[in-house]
């Protein structure tokens, strides 16, 4: 039997429910409804009525004055007295029955085809949904919609309508309340009529989001008319579309439907106040500034390198731009309050939004959203914080059902962004993110060592720039509750002030974090600054690694993963063998020899080519690498060499070499034989090849045999030679007369120096402190253990005799050793995801994954590098 | 005769010169004319990108590129490329860099192919008794239980070692032996962690028909390393490898190689055999064995380039993260 149209004062000229999957919004056509049996006639058919617990022979089953169906539209429980809508406690319509109620079935959908509701259909069984109208009862029952459904699926929704009122000359006002309800009454979704309804038709929604929990729950959708005179208004279109904000929560890459934060949290990220450039950057990192030199102030992308910046933010709202169409008068405004946000529109999907950090080819920018990232248009807030999107963009995701935009932070701010449509100045519906903008730095912990640097006389050495202070306290920025618990800890190398050491743990938390760590990050500030004197910074980074330990006594070691890069890597060493005890160890370019933890065997293979061109004809005895090796057990020098330096390393649990055979800094070219005259004249910061083993060869060398060692403080042991085993003396003329020189001792002749003359009187250029070569050092004595001499001689009077780790793999160590090998130009970069050419130009370094290559070249090309740290260290 | 001064510094230039050349064939030796080749010379002890000299050109019909160099220039990185073939890209590794270099360098570019899925793994097999017959499961790339998860015994390692002596000297073990990680290791970790070992790793294929062979060639300066198709023939039912601990090797890899015939059904040859291939040393210490395993699970199937992003072996769910980057194949 078809139901005829509703008298009453409220209209429904069409209620139609369309499932998400058939994109709501079809033609308003009155539903064909079916009336079904109901006894007590309280618009509650006896079926749901057995379903629901209540009595089908009572239309107020609690006998509260309320009746059942009015109960369950206002969520409260019919069948419990004292639980009953409060909306019209002192209103007249307050009535324990519904004299003139109808009840009525709607058609239900099931499968995307309409079809008759079988008799025995449950009204609430999974994919269904039916539609009620009911009129409350009073002198002048006013019409209310239920809506039940349970074919939802869990995500973000908008609830929309159109309505108008027929005749309202007087300008009286007209509310109604539309809610939606779990089944067990918990508020979902609630939108009042926030203007009058008026004579011109419009139309109105309410965002609701569906959480797994209320995944194909049984819902209940209801219009209900407030108090108000009682004029006639017409509701039409009245349907649920999936539409929402979305994001890759989990920065796994994609955006699945639905994805946002967990009730309660808010998307966070971080300010664009850096200033990076193109796809290859060496400075820039550095968070915080502010005007132009901060990105967020550039219309565009500052390159690829600036990627790592934006947060992408999914508009699912396909259907709705279909319905509400821009040239229908209906404007997408992005909203954010604080003008915290700014927006760049890209052709990404939500399945390819990790191409962002992944693919060094991404065309998504640019007026048709097919250009490099060079086309990138940065749309800013107007006073009131909104951004409206434009038309092209709206036709792009009514096309595709989606649109990517990128969201850039431009200041701190907690409150969310907003989707709004408005309809001429009207809004009509909005829905929000939470999101949280915050310094990076803000983000994650820090730790100066700065203060540990001792000069060897055991001054204190005040830190050249002014590190971050030390906090270890929770982030603000990043609350540890919404972390994984375990940490990361980076430390950086040589040459890094501490203002630049910002720069390098920010873009190191970025980069992790964008990739999907959700580790608790900690930068380590060391004073490793010292200007041309690398080797003072050795011997500093042996005392800063001291610290390590007391340092990060707040972070559980066994759910560490520990980074160094470069000389960094002598601090994190050395802080393993003061105690610290990291469940993973990254040597990122480590510039420390092989033999420091793979021990002395190494140098087998390595020492013919790590000698100094002086002394390739003498035997190794002679050397001051080997210089330990000349006492007896028991002299306590034995700790005066490289090889098993850092032997607890090799204990750790699990230990990865990243290096990179093709690196400048850390490369040892055989070639190069010595630190020549020719080397010093680009001495320290402007050697560009081969520096690390430049280094090395300058141990000793005194500034007369190479410039380069005049900015060392201390020249000794290395590769010096002690005046005292000089050989004949060779004059420049036929006589002595004009002077002349001594030549060194022949190496069959040096090679019979006893072991008890080396110990007195070394072959190379004796150490500064003399007594060295002299005081027997028995067991117990002080002399023995002061850490400075040993870093001091380590430092600057002892060569290693193995290449860097940084360029070179470790052999296979034997036992269970935890030391595995990752080749960065192998496994770092994607295969075939290109390089970039800026800062590679040389031909040797063309195509090479450098130095400091993890950090200044853009995600895109090194992000394998950054996922597997994240995989080794279970940072997800 | 009057010679201008700057005749006379040309002639010496050349007089200094050396003639230095690049041959590029393919992986059946063919000269491979028009290769594209940029070599990259330094002067020894110079420390500047700015020093290195440029000589770049195509190969001739002889696959050959020519060129003059101060003497004195070293050969540091040579790169050449043609169409459809794998780059070649050579530095120190591969011998480049020395002081003392022939005047003749020849590369080959294997042939361009795309790789197949297969079954990877970087296969660790340690605690392995001394002297006794491990069974090796290809399909799996596991050890036959109890050293692991595999039931097929494909293949057979017997390893034997001994003890020869330590890596450090009596002195430093000592100080080693003292420190609490030190005291913490009984004697068999003790001596496996800082001993010299010298042994025998013998591999044998039980089954009938089933061999191994070494690979005809091996290019390490090629992102394909081995020819990508098996051999056909030239495998043998075992293969013995002596090791010696130390020295160690330079770098862990990559000068050898080998092929597997596997699984070759009863009666019917070796056209519908398995095929495998260890790629890159077989690193062999006391109670371990370490090397890069691929595996065609398709029998007959000669193919073992590897399409590196579709790995059909997966690790284990419970797999530790070392772990499963063993499964991560880098090289085709």
């Amino acid at each position: 039997m078809l139901f005829p149209p509703p008298p009453g004062l409220l209209i429904l000229l069409a209620c139609l429910l369309a499932p998400p999957a058939q994109a709501a919004f079809r033609a308003s056509l009155p539903a064909p409804v079916i009336l079904a049996e109901d006894t007590d006639d309280d618009g509650l058919d006896d079926e749901l009525e057995d379903q629901l617990g209540t009595d089908p022979l009572s239309a107020d089953t609690d006998a509260d004055r309320w009746n059942d169906l009015t109960e369950l539209i206002h969520g409260t429980d019919p069948s419990d007295p004292t639980d009953y809508p409060r909306l019209f406690e002192s209103g007249d319509r307050r009535s324990s029955s519904a004299t003139r109620a109808q009840r009525l079935r709607a058609v239900e959908l099931s499968g995307g085809a309409w079809r008759s509701a079988p008799r025995a259909a449950p009204a609430t069984r999974p994919g269904s949904f039916s539609l009620r109208y009911h009129y409350l009862p009073g002198a002048k029952p006013d019409l209310a919609v239920e809506v039940r459904r349970s074919d939802l699926p869990a995500g973000s929704y908008f609830l929309l309508w159109d309505h108008r009122i027929d005749l309202n000359p007087l300008r009286l006002r007209q509310h109604y309340v539309v809610t939606i309800r779990r089944d067990d009454g918990r508020l979902i979704g609630e939108w009042r009529t926030p203007a009058d309804v008026d004579e011109i038709r419009r139309t109105a929604g309410v965002a609701f989001e569906l959480s797994a929990e209320d995944h194909l729950r049984p819902l209940t959708v209801s219009l209900l008319p407030e108090s108000g005179p009682g004029l006639g208004y017409e509701v039409r279109d009245f349907g649920v579309v999936p539409a929402g904000l979305e994001a890759d929560v989990d920065r796994d890459g994609v955006i699945v439907a639905g994805e946002r934060p967990p009730r309660g949290r808010a998307l966070r990220h971080w300010i664009n106040d850096d200033d990076d450039e193109g796809d290859w950057q060496s400075p820039g990192d550095l968070p915080g500034r502010s005007g132009r030199e901060a990105d967020h102030a550039q219309d565009g992308v500052d390159g690829l390198r600036d990627l790592v910046d934006f947060l992408p933010l999914n508009l699912a709202i396909g259907s709705v731009v279909r319905r509400l169409r821009p040239e229908d008068g209906f404007r997408y405004v992005l909203r954010q309050a604080d003008r915290g946000v700014q927006a760049i529109p890209t052709g990404l999907t939500p399945a390819t939004v990790g191409g962002l950090h992944r693919n060094a080819g991404l065309a998504v920018f640019g007026p048709s959203l097919d250009g490099p990232c060079a086309l990138a248009q940065v749309m800013r807030p107007d006073a009131d914080g909104a951004i409206e999107l434009p038309d092209e963009f709206l036709a792009h995701v009514g096309r595709k059902d989606h649109g990517v935009i990128l969201l850039e932070g431009a200041r701190p701010s907690v409150r969310p962004v907003r989707l709004e449509i408005h309809q001429h100045d009207r809004l009509v519906v909005a829905t929000e993110m939470p999101l949280v903008l915050a310094p990076v730095e803000s983000m994650y912990r820090h730790v100066g060592l700065t203060g540990l640097a001792r000069t060897f006389a055991g001054e204190p050495l005040a830190p050249k720039e002014t590190p971050r202070p030390t906090q270890t306290g929770e982030p603000a920025g990043l609350p540890d509750g919404e972390t994984s618990a375990r940490w990361v800890v980076m430390l950086h190398g040589y040459n890094v002030s501490a203002q630049a050491a910002r720069g390098w743990q920010a873009e190191t938390f970025k980069r992790l974090r964008a990739l999907g760590s959700e580790a608790r990050f900690v930068g380590v500030t060391w004073d490793g600054d010292t200007g041309l004197d690398y080797h003072q910074a050795v011997f500093q980074a042996f005392q800063a690694g001291d610290g390590l330990p007391g340092a990060l006594r707040f972070v559980d070691e066994a759910r560490t993963t520990l980074i160094a890069h470069s000389l960094g890597n002598v601090v994190a060493c050395q802080g393993v063998q003061a105690g610290f005890r990291p469940a993973h160890l990254i040597l990122l370019n480590a510039a420390l020899p092989l033999e420091a933890i793979a021990g002395e065997s190494v140098t087998e293979t390595y020492a013919a080519d790590m000698t100094e061109a002086s002394w390739r004809a003498y035997p190794r005895r002679l050397y001051a690498a080997d210089w330990s090796k000349v006492h007896v057990h028991g002299h306590r020098r034995h700790g005066y060499a490289w090889p098993n330096c850092f032997f607890r390393v090799r204990l750790l649990g699990d230990v990865v070499n990243c290096f990179s055979a093709g690196e400048d800094v850390t490369n040892c070219p055989p070639a190069m034989t010595s630190a020549s005259v020719l080397a010093t004249l680009w001495a320290g910061r402007s050697i560009d090849y081969g520096v690390w083993k430049t280094q090395e060869l300058l141990k000793g060398v005194g500034w007369t045999r190479s410039l380069g060692a005049l900015p060392m403080e201390r020249s000794q042991g290395g590769w010096g030679f002690n005046p005292a085993w000089r050989g004949k003396f060779v004059p420049s003329g036929p006589d002595r007369l004009l002077g002349g020189r001594y030549e060194l001792l022949a190496p069959d002749v040096a090679a019979r120096i006893t072991d008890a003359q080396l110990r007195t009187h070394p072959f190379f250029r004796p150490f500064e402190q003399r007594w060295l070569h002299v005081l027997p050092i028995a067991p117990g004595s002080p002399l023995a253990d002061v850490p400075k001499m040993r870093y001091d001689l380590l430092a600057r009077g002892l060569p290693a005799l193995s290449p860097a780790a940084g360029s070179t793999p470790f052999p296979p160590l034997g036992g269970s050793s935890p030391v595995t090998n990752f080749d960065l130009e192998i496994r770092g970069r994607p295969v075939g995801g290109g390089w970039p050419a800026a800062g590679h130009d040389s031909p040797l370094t063309r195509g090479r994954w450098l130095h400091s290559d993890f950090k200044n070249a853009a995600l895109p090309y090194v992000h394998p590098l950054f996922q597997a740290v994240i995989n080794r260290g279970a940072l997800r | 005769m009057r010679l201008s001064l700057a005749t006379l510094l040309l002639l010496a230039r050349v007089a200094w010169a050396d003639e230095r050349t690049i041959r590029v064939v393919d992986e059946d030796g063919r000269a491979l004319g028009g290769a594209a080749v940029t070599a990259t010379l330094t002067p020894p002890d110079d420390p500047r990108l700015s020093s290195t000299v440029v000589r770049a050109g195509m190969t001739d019909a002889s696959g050959s590129l020519r060129f003059q160099a101060d003497d004195r220039l070293i050969l540091t990185r040579v790169q050449a490329d043609h169409a459809g073939c794998f780059a070649a890209d050579v530095d120190h590794r591969h011998g480049l860099g020395r002081l003392r270099q022939p005047s003749e360098l020849t590369l080959t570019l294997p042939r361009m192919t795309h790789g197949v899925p297969l079954h990877y793994r970087e296969v660790r097999l340690t605690g392995l008794p001394t002297g006794r017959r491990i069974g090796f499961d290809a399909e799996i790339a596991d050890a036959v239980a109890p050293w692991g998860k595999g039931r097929t015994r494909d293949m057979e390692f017997e390893l034997t070692s001994e003890q020869v002596g330590w890596t450090e000297s009596p002195e430093v073990l000592a100080e080693l032996r003292r420190s609490p990680e030190g005291r913490r290791m009984d004697d068999q970790e003790w001596a496996e962690t800082y001993g010299r070992f010298r042994g025998m790793l013998r591999i044998s294929l039980p089954r009938k028909g089933d061999g191994l062979r070494m690979t005809p060639a091996f290019w390490p300066y090629c992102r394909l390393k081995m020819p990508a198709l098996a051999p056909d023939e030239g495998y043998a039912p075992e293969m013995t490898l002596a090791f010696d601990t130390l020295p160690t090797a330079e770098s862990p890899g990559d000068r050898h190689g080998c092929y597997l015939r596997l699984r070759t059904p009863d009666g019917e040859g070796p056209a519908s055999a398995h095929h495998a291939k260890i790629q890159g040393r077989v690193d062999v210490g006391p109670g371990r064995v370490t090397f890069r395993f691929y595996f065609n699970p398709r029998a007959g199937d000669r193919r073992l380039a590897a399409d590196i992003r579709t790995n059909l072996l997966q690790p284990p769910p419970d797999a530790t993260p070392a772990e499963r980057d063993r499964f991560q194949a880098s090289e085709p």
